[in-house]
């Protein structure tokens, strides 16, 4: 064979033997690479920036003018509701129960869409028989929206039931659409939001 | 003849951007999420209006003008001739008479729309399977066009004025009532309702007119939250309430019907309203005042995610239409070009490559902000391929015009990236949108490698097979020219191009195997894409092996060459339509018959111009 | 030709060649690739053709991975015959006839990781394995697919005793050493599912179990996709307690179950499975998507991989594989049920990987230096 060849066929018999070599490395002789799960550089999870809750001024139940404003330092929790709406019936003993259990800390607003004062006014009647402590206390407010001005118009709440869950410095933290939760989730929500029970 | 000159560049400025008149320019410019990306309302109009009509603009009137009288103004909207109907079927089975290329309004294709309603689901299950005649599938699509329209038209009827009587009892107060002012009424009508119907039956005839007012408000409202439903498309609402810099945005019947109201958009909703009003009364000072307000909420809200250089880029592409300029200039190298093979003067030269370097000017202007628009490189989809070879076939015309002068080099390169320009736009049923990319595409990395290096390589392919047509035609008639260039000159010329032919696309058909291992684990999975690459790649190097050897020469050299267009033509678009393998993501309709056409009429010229020469050169002595 | 000048300078008179050095110097010369490369396109143009028709699958293994291509009665020589001799071509004349001489070096380089690439190619086809991977979030799974074998899987009392291969399952006794026996009734590589009542199938007095009670398997035509034929036999089973005709398929929702002398068995039809050394848990699955749209942007995942006492953290995306052990784990496709989502991996394991990275390389070298050296000739000129 001539010496050029046979430097080729060494060459060539070299890289089999490199490739070989290197591919048994690369299978076998390596630590398990240590790859931290990469952080999500999902843009979808840079935090939220709450908003802060335009404030709104209603009559409650007794004729008196609320504002938001006057609730700064606890926690809010701002439900348009209805007592034509079978879900919102459905959630507003939780809110109930959660008032009663923080009076200090919370307050449940509920911002009633009833356009028949009768009607609202046997829905209130059975919650104050069934739950009278918590219908008694402060921080639990009614104020009746008939025309809807707080609900549609500033809050754009369209369907029924919807929950703004607000934080003690007044920002709009979460939104609740619906009322497919229970109390548990409620308070795990709030929590998550800074509310220390 | 300069005058002649003139009238074209006017003509072109003109009609390449019907711009829109003040009043319109703040309009044109607010956001709109659309097919992934957040554009210009322009941009949307532009697609929106393209898709229904096959035009960018309808008679003079723009786009986001065009897009202003449909949402804003719904009413008159039916009678608003927008469709383009061209397949014959349809348009003798809808029996009005109009000239090919006019448009017909929704109130005329109502009579064909309805009448055909129950065979859409039939249709779309044959369209799984691929057997649609040509009229069934312009039916789909008219049925398509049709119901985009309808959600275009629908899209702000939260906010528009109805004429609707509404009952003395619900204390709203009289004037224009929208939507969302009766909205708050519509539990108290429905309840109404029950009780009027349980008080005095069905029928409307028994009612008082009160009450008939109060059963119609019921319907009406029903039936236009009804109509509302699945209305996604012109998602201008951005969402309060998520996180990330990415910003949702929702179509505003959309976000009332999910719950993603907020008091922010409750404002920015309030603004869009005094858009329509002013509108509506046709103040257009108001319309613009009304239109900054809006626009200034909306770049508050979104802060730093509000994209504004893509956005000034988006509408200065928009307005410029590089490629019309671009096809202008080419076209005039070309005329220019063609001059001087009859009267052989320095001034058409000079001409010709000043054209030709002003359309490679806006070409590459018109890539470059696409490429700032969409932030990656610059090939992604089969019609920016064409695009850029377009491109890379000029700069080398132009390139080699430089440096070794003549006109020869000028008129291929423009030739090539004229005929490829007038292609691109067949080749997608869309407007000449800037889409995005699917998962597997979306990595700047190997779109700046693989698919770079292979389209360039398609462009020197392109130009080689250019000049082995050249050399065949010297060839054949060597008397035709005034110049007589070189037969065997142009041979070595095409054998050197077809060399860096060889180069780009072996090297960018190896990338894509490197692609394909990091991504779907195989080198090589003879995928119908990969094999039309190595088809090319193959095809060069059996030629130049083969007139290395001596085993092919000149003559057959040529013809080969000039058939590489043909193997290029298959390979780039014809894998498209087989419809099989991990690299069919490109766009197919109307393909086949372009291309049949095209490879068809290319083997003949080539059959015919080597035949030609056979027969000359076999009589000599 | 270098090598015949060679011949020539070096002995006055032409040596008579052996046999083996004709053929070796026919296979050296040029032109023999004048001839192969046209024969390679049209097995291209026509095997890409028939993909449409066949699918990938099948249209490979006729055309591209074959020795000999049977037109009817016509003979034609297939892909793996093409380019085993264009391999050996290069690779005779690299050792042979490519002096180094600075002239011819970038090409001789070139032409080296060509052959570097083809090698790699030759190792992936006779080596290369391809399987999928199906974990759902939270779950752990060691488990490999293949992509296209089917095979019988028995278990007695939850441990796999048995695995036939589909292709062996014809139709008649099945071989098995156990205290039941099996037979196959029907065999279908793509199954219909029909009513019992609409089948023409008789099997005499054989009760009709389970499944075989209210269904019945028909043969129908392969789709192009051959991943997606849902293949399955009829059986009988005698000598267990409960005798009689079962069915089995692949994606069955319950195995065939009965007891026989005094154990419990399962049987079940699917993809062959093959159990790594290693598990991998899928942690999250992540979907991107573009804002507004269902067109996903990215999809990711981030598992956990549980090696003896190992466990470590990785992450798998588009473009960005994981690699282990021999074995690359590729994101390939996802499900979403009312449970969670599910990921799907594509692994392979390919001893012949690092060649077409090597062959590229020196590709580059060979090419770079050819365009440097003809530079470098052109300016002294």
């Amino acid at each position: 064979m001539k010496k050029g060849s046979k430097r080729n066929l060494l060459a060539v018999l070299s890289v089999l033997i490199g490739v070989a070599i290197a591919t048994y490395y690369a299978d076998f002789g390596q630590k398990p690479p240590i790859s931290a799960p990469a952080p999500s550089i999902s843009l979808q999870n840079a935090p939220f920036e709450a908003a802060a809750a335009p404030d709104f001024t209603l009559k409650d139940m007794n004729g008196h003018e609320r504002t938001l404003a006057e609730f700064r330092g606890k926690f809010v929790i701002l439900n348009f509701w209805a007592s034509w709406c079978a879900p919102c019936i459905k959630e507003f003993p939780h809110f109930l129960k959660i008032a009663r259990e923080y009076p200090e800390k919370l307050v449940f607003l509920g911002v009633s869409s009833d356009f028949n004062d009768a009607a609202m006014g046997r829905f209130l009647d059975k919650m104050k028989a069934a739950h009278p402590a918590a219908m008694a206390q402060d921080n639990v407010v009614i104020l009746p929206d008939p025309q809807q001005k707080i609900t549609l118009d500033l809050f754009q709440t369209m369907r029924l039931p919807e929950t703004i869950l607000i934080d003690a410095n007044g920002a709009m933290r979460d939104k609740i659409i619906g009322a497919d939760w229970d109390y548990e989730d409620l308070l795990n929500k709030l929590e998550s939001l800074g509310f220390s029970k | 003849m300069r005058i002649l000159l003139l009238t074209l560049l006017c003509f072109f400025a003109c009609t390449s951007g019907v711009r829109a008149s003040s009043g319109y320019e703040t309009f044109a410019s607010l956001p709109v999420l659309h097919e992934g990306r957040l554009q210009p309302l322009e941009s949307f109009a532009r697609a929106q209006l393209y898709k229904l009509s096959s035009h960018t603009d309808l008679d003079g009137q723009a786009a986001d003008a065009w897009l202003a009288d449909v949402i804003f103004d719904p009413g008159g909207a039916a009678d608003k001739a927008v469709f383009a109907l061209d397949n014959e079927v349809l348009r003798e089975r809808l029996g009005i008479e109009k000239p090919r290329g006019a448009l017909y309004t929704l109130a005329e294709l109502e009579p064909l729309l309805s009448e055909t309603r129950s065979e859409i689901a039939a249709l779309l299950a044959a369209e799984e399977q691929g057997n649609l005649s040509a009229a069934q599938t312009a039916l789909l699509a008219l049925h398509e066009k049709s119901v985009t329209y309808l959600k275009l038209m629908r899209s702000l009827s939260l906010i528009l004025p109805l004429n609707v009587e509404v009952p003395d009892r619900y204390g709203v107060t009289k004037g224009d009532v929208t939507f969302l002012d009766l909205v708050r009424q519509e539990t108290r009508a429905i309840d109404d309702l029950k009780s009027i119907v349980a008080d005095k039956g069905d029928d409307p005839a028994q009612y008082s007119a009160q009450q008939r007012a109060i059963a119609a408000l019921a319907f009406q409202l029903q039936q236009i939250r009804g109509g509302a439903a699945g209305n996604a498309l012109f998602k201008i609402m951005p969402l309060s309430w998520q996180g990330g810099q990415q910003v949702e945005f929702l179509a505003p019947w959309e976000l009332l019907l999910r719950g993603q109201g907020s008091p922010e958009n409750a404002a920015y909703l309030k603004r869009w309203q005094a858009m329509a009003s002013a509108y509506r009364a046709g103040d257009m000072n108001a319309f613009s005042d009304a239109s900054t307000a809006a626009k200034n909420h909306v770049r508050q809200r979104l802060g730093a995610a509000y994209p504004a250089l893509q956005f000034t880029l988006e509408r200065i592409y928009d307005a410029l239409q590089p490629y019309n300029w671009a096809v202008f200039l080419y076209a005039a190298s070309l005329i220019f070009a063609a001059l001087y093979a009859l009267y052989v003067s320095n001034v058409w030269v000079i001409l010709s490559r000043a054209a030709l370097a002003g359309g490679a000017l806006f070409h590459a202007g018109g890539i470059g902000l696409r490429m700032a628009i969409l932030e990656r490189p610059p090939v992604g989809t089969l019609y920016e391929s064409v695009l850029f070879v377009a491109l890379v076939c000029a700069l080398i015309g132009l390139v080699l015009a430089f440096k070794r002068g003549g006109v020869a080099y000028n008129f291929a390169g423009a030739f090539a990236a004229l005929g490829l320009l007038l292609v691109a736009p067949t080749i997608i049923s869309g407007a000449e949108t800037l889409g995005v990319l699917s998962a597997v595409l979306n990595t700047n990395f190997w779109l700046g490698t693989h698919v770079l290096c292979i389209t360039i390589g398609y462009g020197v392919a392109v130009m080689t097979a250019l000049f082995a047509h050249f050399a065949l035609f010297t060839r054949a008639f060597p008397k035709l020219l005034a110049a007589r260039p070189d037969f065997d000159k142009l041979i070595t010329i095409t054998y050197r191009i077809s060399l860096a032919a060889l180069l780009f696309t072996a090297v960018g058909t190896i990338l894509g195997g490197i692609w394909a291992d990091q991504s779907w684990g195989r080198f090589w999975g003879w995928d119908p894409k990969e094999n039309g690459a190595l088809l090319i790649v193959l095809w060069l190097l059996w030629l130049q092996h083969g007139r290395l050897s001596g085993h092919i020469k000149s003559v057959p050299f040529a013809a080969g060459m000039a058939f590489m267009n043909v193997i290029l033509a298959l390979a780039w678009f014809g894998v498209n339509l087989l419809g099989v393998g991990l690299h069919s993501y490109g766009f197919t309709e109307g393909l086949a018959w372009g291309l049949g056409l095209f490879c068809g009429a290319q083997s003949l010229l080539i059959i015919v111009l080597w035949g030609y020469i056979w027969r000359r050169e076999r009589s000599r002595p | 030709m270098v090598f015949h000048h060679v011949m020539e300078t070096r002995t006055g008179h032409i040596k008579k060649k052996s046999k083996i050095q004709t053929l070796l110097l026919r296979l050296v010369r040029a032109d023999l690739v004048f001839w192969i490369l046209p024969l390679l396109m049209v097995v291209l143009v026509i095997g890409t053709l028939a993909q449409a028709e066949m699918g990938l699958f099948l249209a490979q293994q006729r055309y591209f991975a074959s020795w000999i291509i049977w037109f009817g009665y016509l003979p034609f020589p297939g892909g793996h015959l093409l380019i085993g001799l264009f391999t050996l071509h290069l690779f005779l004349k690299f050792i042979v006839a490519s002096e180094w001489r600075w002239v011819k070096a970038g090409i001789i380089l070139s032409h080296a990781g060509a052959l570097i690439l083809l090698v790699g190619g030759l190792l992936t086809a006779l080596l290369a394995r391809e399987y999928y991977m199906v974990i759902p979030e939270g779950q752990t799974s060691p488990f490999l697919y293949d992509y296209h074998a089917r095979e019988l899987m028995i278990f007695e009392d939850d441990r796999m005793v048995g695995a036939i291969p589909f292709e062996q399952l014809q139709i008649g006794d099945v071989p098995l050493d156990k205290s039941f026996e099996l037979s196959v009734m029907q065999r279908c590589t793509n199954c219909l599912i029909e009513r019992r009542e609409d089948s023409a199938q008789d099997f005499g007095d054989a009760p009709l179990h389970s499944m075989a009670a209210f269904m019945a398997l028909d043969s129908t035509a392969p789709v192009r996709e051959a991943e997606a034929n849902i293949s399955g036999v009829t059986l009988q089973i005698s000598g267990s307690d409960t005798d009689g005709i079962y069915l089995a398929f692949e994606a069955m929702p319950k195995p065939v179950e009965f007891q026989a002398g005094g154990q419990a068995y399962k049987i079940l039809l699917g993809k062959r499975q093959t159990r790594l050394p290693f598990a991998i848990e899928l942690v999250d699955f992540k979907k991107e998507s573009y804002p507004g749209e269902v067109m996903a942007r990215a999809y990711s995942a981030d598992v956990i991989v549980h090696d003896g006492g190992l466990n470590w953290p990785a992450h798998i995306a588009m473009n960005k594989p994981l690699r282990y052990q021999g074995y690359t784990f590729y994101q390939s496709a996802f499900e979403r049920n009312e449970q969670g989502e599910i990921t799907i991996l594509a692994v392979v394991e390919n001893k012949g990987r690092l060649f077409p990275y090597i062959g590229t390389i020196v590709i580059t070298i060979g090419l770079l230096l050819h365009l440097i050296l003809v530079l470098r000739r052109k300016e002294q000129t």
